[in-house]
């Protein structure tokens, strides 16, 4: 017997016709050894989630088995949708997904769904179902395990019904255990502990570990293993250490330098006078709980900070820390009720009319989603001349500004005459990009702008917000939840919690010798860590 | 263009030909016959379709007053289709104005909208219309009122949904902090993109209109005679159901067609232009 | 919890405020309201007195808050025609109603939602597009045409009369003009039930249950099945309204003598009281529905019931 539990031979997966390519899967070869964790790399549209819909069993009937097996233990597993798979779901194989609240019918009681797995696999007596209910949730180390039990998935917190979810998978003590991105939709904390408990009871029971992922900082945290996927095609495996120092395809090179990188940070700017001054902000909403009753919910707590020309400023939280809505009020798309906005020694929390409109060409932003940030029905071009027709300037002028501002954000001048369903998510990025920019601001505020993208755009974004912060020198903040990526694009960084600033200081201090808990804890909890250690600057000043 | 043709069901071209045809029937129909839908012949009472052995002349027969079925159908439909479309239209801009009011103001004005909104949608527009001609004069513009206003509540509410969602819309937030005024955001951006919703719902609402006015004037409520609607003529033709079935079932095919057709064609269109629907199938 | 019902019952009770100040506003704008509610064939000392008892000598305002707490205190006047009460006329006429449309609303649901159901599971074959289009069928079939066709074919065919004769309880008589009054109803619930289940079944819960090895009929009769139903339940409401607006019509085809044939008959007699109290009846039927509506989505939907 050899000491493979699952064995994927060849095996590739049809499209069905009209789609961008012929393949899901093509030709893939995997093979999982037993109690072993095998990360499954790829970027979304990769093929990663088809095939391990496969190993389930579930590929939807639009897609078929062209060719090749999978072999559990050496057996043949059944045909695609068997009821055959039904008696090894759970029990041989189980699979946890990335929406773990979704997962989780909604009318239904937490333990009861529980049970519900036990008694379709044959546990007869309710009590025996109770005790094991209790048992698992206990085993995931859910706090109160009794309240759990009766409580609805709405009642309980992403980070728990994650691990509601792996207990599901678990409760039969399976061999194999799927994880589809079972991380990706958690903030970094409870990715974390979810992460180490997935790990531990896997280990714990030998169960080998399907992980399937886009994060390299979870692959170099977990993997025995590495699969890399590409279009279809599994591109390289390898021990994780083969894989991540001495990657021989080329795609996977591509995929770990993609993954942003700490910059050496000179803090040159601190010297002139700031061009924006936040002081003081609070922002409080009022949160209806009952026909004529509401609670204050703070939002934005007594935040200050200052932005120089030329500085990039990390705004970092989970989600929830208020970062959004502090982005909301710069931009004066909200009011605080408290605190002062100053641009250019100049109050603007209250001005209105023209003056606030002269404001808004100062100060810009940028999306995450850039699917909902274009208008579906102007063109990408009247999009970008809208700000500066606003602003008064001529259709000439706004024309030649279009033209010169694709070009600046990397695309073709005849974009102009499309609509945006015509672009990618990258492309749109580069769209929103041109258009904040077509006023020429002093400060742009990017609010979570490459989170919805995939690695490998993720750096090209990056790179092109420093290309054109250097060739036009405006200030940025940069808002997001990934301090990756704020380790490799700021030069100052403010962590903020529940609404609340936790720490303010320089990147580098921040990252390498952080003094507030939660930013520890933060920083600690990224997966793989900050990739390769950033240099130490000495010269780091703090601000605070 | 050419594109959307050819991708559509048989059903639907079928229905697009119908409604192509009764459109021509109402506007041109009277031409077909050289009766007037008002002439009365005492002596060609009753005659059943002339394919059915009728009286030379009278292609569908004639009413118990001798009055040629054709012409009255014609002028029926024209009737019909012209209380149809303006009645369709004051609903759809009545309600989707109050629509986008209430998403803009907010407050005061958006709860008296959606309070108006919650007491139509308990009241079936029929009893309504019923109330309405029991205490005031039946007159055809007073009607004409009565069936524009149907519906309008459904226009309300899902244009305001719409415009909120779409003024959280990344797009909305983005032109705002462009610098673009309220009316700006409004007419430019939130309008365009609600306006679909609109169309999809006027393809709903159409042949419930036309469904309301026939049903009311079956009920000798609606268009009065010598006026003639393709409700109308039904009316009349109730009591003689058993001796002359065509005096009703001919205009109520007519009816059913119409309704039918325009469901499908809204059926389509809703499938081609809801972004959920096409999110789904992708 | 409370509050969600506090809220919905609020909203009920402005909304029936709200008809009841429309409906008095009309009639004070179509002539002398004490004509048309005073018994008929009276003197002019009796309309007087009903003038003043009505208060029409008051300001308006004064006159609006008398017409509600007569209304309040079961006052709603009489028929010009038959001097009767309005509520006797109504209570009188009923039951025909409610047999018919209760049984029209069993035919909606009973063949419905199972109809839309077996499409949503058969999706995209014959059995899926034979289900929809029956229900555009349905939508786009007036019931008069409908009712008299069927009377038609009764008589041609069957040698019979499909309308209302004899005992009006009684099945036999029941069926022709209750599939007729439910037949819009049943398009919409098959149409609705369809796509619900649809949604439902394509749900990740449901994918996950399956991934748990949860056989298929588990999966759907103890999850899609509940989940799909929750927004029925708001059909069945809005279907109310369809039926009351369809028993109008559906009775005047089929002579069934029921309250929308007393309607349609004091619509055309300008027997103002009558239609005043009937419409009233209507706006509170709709309203009561709609708030039990809202308290049956507390039963099955623990989002709403526990939060």
């Amino acid at each position: 017997m050899t000491a493979e539990i699952l064995k994927v031979r060849d095996l590739s997966i049809l499209l069905p016709e009209g789609a961008d390519r012929t393949y899901a899967v093509s030709a893939a070869n995997l093979e999982l050894k037993k109690g072993e964790t095998l990360c499954l790399v790829g970027e979304s549209g990769s093929g990663k989630s088809v095939l391990s819909q496969a190993i389930m069993g579930m590929l939807p009937p639009q897609l078929t088995v062209e060719s090749g097996d999978i072999r559990f233990e050496g057996d043949l597993l059944p045909p695609q949708r068997s009821k055959l798979y039904q008696k090894l779901r759970s029990r041989k194989i189980a699979m946890i997904f990335q929406d773990a609240a979704a997962s989780l019918d909604p009318i239904r009681r937490v333990g009861h769904q529980l049970e519900e797995i036990l008694l379709v696999h044959g546990v007869e007596r309710a009590s025996e179902r109770r005790d094991r209910t209790m048992a698992l949730l206990r085993s995931v180390r859910l706090p109160d395990p009794e309240r759990i039990y009766r409580s609805y998935p709405h009642q309980i917190s992403g980070g728990q019904a994650q691990r509601v979810v792996i207990a599901e998978a678990l409760a039969l003590g399976p061999d194999v255990l799927i994880a589809d991105e079972p991380t990706t939709a958690l903030d970094v904390t409870t990715q974390a502990k979810v992460l180490q408990l997935i790990v531990e009871l896997c280990s714990a029971n030998h169960t080998a570990v399907l992980f399937v992922t886009h994060d390299i900082g979870v692959v170099s945290e977990i993997a025995d293993t590495v699969a890399v996927m590409c279009d279809g095609v599994i591109v390289e495996v390898g021990s994780r250490n083969e894989v991540l120092e001495t990657p021989t395809h080329s795609y996977t090179r591509k995929l770990l330098a993609a993954v942003p990188k700490p910059e050496n940070i000179s803090n040159a700017h601190s010297q002139n006078s700031p061009i924006l001054r936040v002081k003081n902000l609070s922002r409080t909403y009022a949160i209806k709980t009952g026909l004529f009753t509401s609670r204050p919910l703070t939002a934005v707590q007594n935040v200050s900070f200052s932005l120089h020309r030329g500085e990039t400023l990390g705004i970092v939280g989970e989600s929830g820390s208020g970062k959004s809505t502090l982005a909301r009020c710069v931009l004066r798309l909200e009011d605080p009720d408290i605190g002062t906005i100053s641009f250019n020694d100049e109050d603007i929390t209250t001005v209105t009319g023209a003056a606030l409109r002269s404001v808004r060409s100062d100060l810009q932003v940028v999306l995450q989603d850039p699917f909902s940030a274009l208008n579906p029905r102007q063109t990408v071009g009247n999009a970008i001349a809208e700000g500066p027709l606003i602003h008064g300037a001529s259709r000439e002028e706004a024309a030649g500004k279009v033209s010169d501002l694709l070009k600046k954000v990397g695309l073709p001048e005849q974009a102009a005459k499309r609509f945006p369903h015509e672009f990618s998510g990258g492309q749109r990025q580069r769209i929103c990009i041109a258009r904040a920019l077509a006023v020429q601001p002093k400060v742009l505020i990017a609010d979570e702008a490459v989170s919805a993208l995939d690695v490998s755009i993720q750096t090209q974004i990056l790179d092109l917000f420093r290309e054109l912060q250097a060739a036009m020198g405006f200030a940025m903040i940069f808002i997001t939840h990934d301090l990756v990526v704020a380790a490799s694009i700021c030069d100052n960084v403010l962590v903020m919690r529940n609404g609340n600033m936790v720490e303010y200081g320089t990147a580098n201090a921040i990252f390498t010798r952080p003094k507030e808990t939660y930013s520890q804890e933060l920083i600690a909890a990224i997966p793989g860590g900050i990739p390769r250690n950033p240099p130490t600057d000495t010269n780091a000043t703090e601000l605070r | 263009m050419r594109a959307h043709i050819s991708s559509m069901p048989w059903a639907v071209r079928l229905a697009l030909v119908y409604i192509v045809l009764f459109v021509l029937f109402a506007l041109f129909g009277e031409l077909l016959t050289e009766h007037g839908y008002r002439d009365t012949s005492l002596l060609k009472r009753l005659k059943p379709p002339e394919f059915l052995g009728g009286e030379p002349g009278y292609w569908l027969g004639t009413d118990e007053k001798g009055r040629d079925l054709l012409a009255r159908l014609a002028i029926g439909a024209r009737i019909t289709l012209v209380i149809a479309i303006v009645g369709t239209l004051i609903g759809a801009i009545i309600g989707s104005l109050l629509g986008l009011l209430a998403a803009a103001r907010r407050g005061m004005t958006e709860a008296v909208i959606m309070a108006a909104v919650d007491v139509q949608a308990s009241l079936p527009i029929i009893i309504v219309a019923l109330f309405v001609l029991a205490v005031f004069d039946n007159s055809f513009l007073l009607f004409l009122l009565l069936i524009g206003i149907t519906g309008w509540e459904v226009y309300a509410r899902l244009i305001r949904g719409a415009a909120l969602s779409a003024k959280e819309h990344g797009f909305a937030l983005a032109v705002r902090a462009l610098g673009a005024s309220p009316a700006r955001i409004y007419l430019r951006h939130v309008l365009p993109n609600v306006l679909n919703i609109a169309l999809v719902q006027l393809t709903i609402n159409l042949p419930l209109t036309v469904l309301l006015e026939t049903a009311l004037s079956f009920l000798g409520l609606g268009v009065q005679p010598p006026l003639t609607s393709l409700g109308q003529i039904m009316s009349e033709g109730r009591d003689r159901l058993l001796t002359a079935w065509w005096l009703t079932m001919l205009p109520g095919m007519i009816i059913f067609f119409l309704a039918l057709s325009i469901s499908l064609t809204g059926d389509w269109l809703r499938d081609r232009l809801d972004p959920t629907l096409s999110r789904l199938r992708t | 919890m409370i509050s969600y019902i506090a809220s919905r019952f609020l909203r009920a009770i402005i909304t029936l405020l709200i008809t009841v100040t429309i409906v008095f506003v009309f009639i004070r704008l179509s002539g002398d309201p004490a004509a048309a509610l005073a018994p008929p064939d009276v003197g002019q000392e009796v309309i007087d007195q009903y003038r003043q008892k009505l208060g029409l000598d008051q300001p308006l305002w004064r006159q609006y808050t008398t017409y509600v707490s007569t209304l309040a205190t079961g006052q709603f006047g009489y028929s010009i025609h038959t001097g009767l009460p309005a509520l006797q006329l109504f209570l009188d006429k009923l039951p025909a109603t409610l047999v018919l449309g209760g049984t029209a609303l069993l035919i909606a649901l009973g063949v419905g939602i199972p109809l839309g159901a077996i499409a949503a599971l058969n999706r995209d074959t014959a059995l899926d597009r034979g289900v929809m289009a029956f229900s555009v069928f349905a939508f786009a079939m007036p019931n008069f045409l409908f009712g008299l066709a069927v009377i038609l074919t009764g008589a041609l065919v069957f040698g019979t009369f499909f309308g209302a004769s004899g005992n009006l309880f009684s099945l036999g008589t029941l069926l022709a003009p209750a599939a007729t009054l439910g037949l819009a109803s049943m398009g919409a619930f098959a149409r609705f039930a369809r796509s619900s289940v649809l949604e439902t079944i394509n749900k990740p819960f449901i994918i996950a249950a399956e991934a748990r090895g949860v056989p298929r009929t588990r999966r759907l009769l103890r999850h899609v099945a509940p989940n799909a139903a929750i927004p029925l339940v708001t059909l069945l409401g809005l279907s109310l309204g369809g039926l009351i607006a369809g028993s109008v019509v559906t009775e005047q085809v089929f002579a069934w003598p029921g309250v929308g044939q007393l309607l349609v008959r004091s619509v055309i007699t300008r027997d103002i009281a009558v239609v005043q109290f009937l419409v009233l009846m209507v706006a509170f039927t709709m309203v009561c529905a709609n708030f039990l509506v809202d308290l049956l989505y507390l039963a099955i939907d623990p989002r709403i019931r526990v939060r």
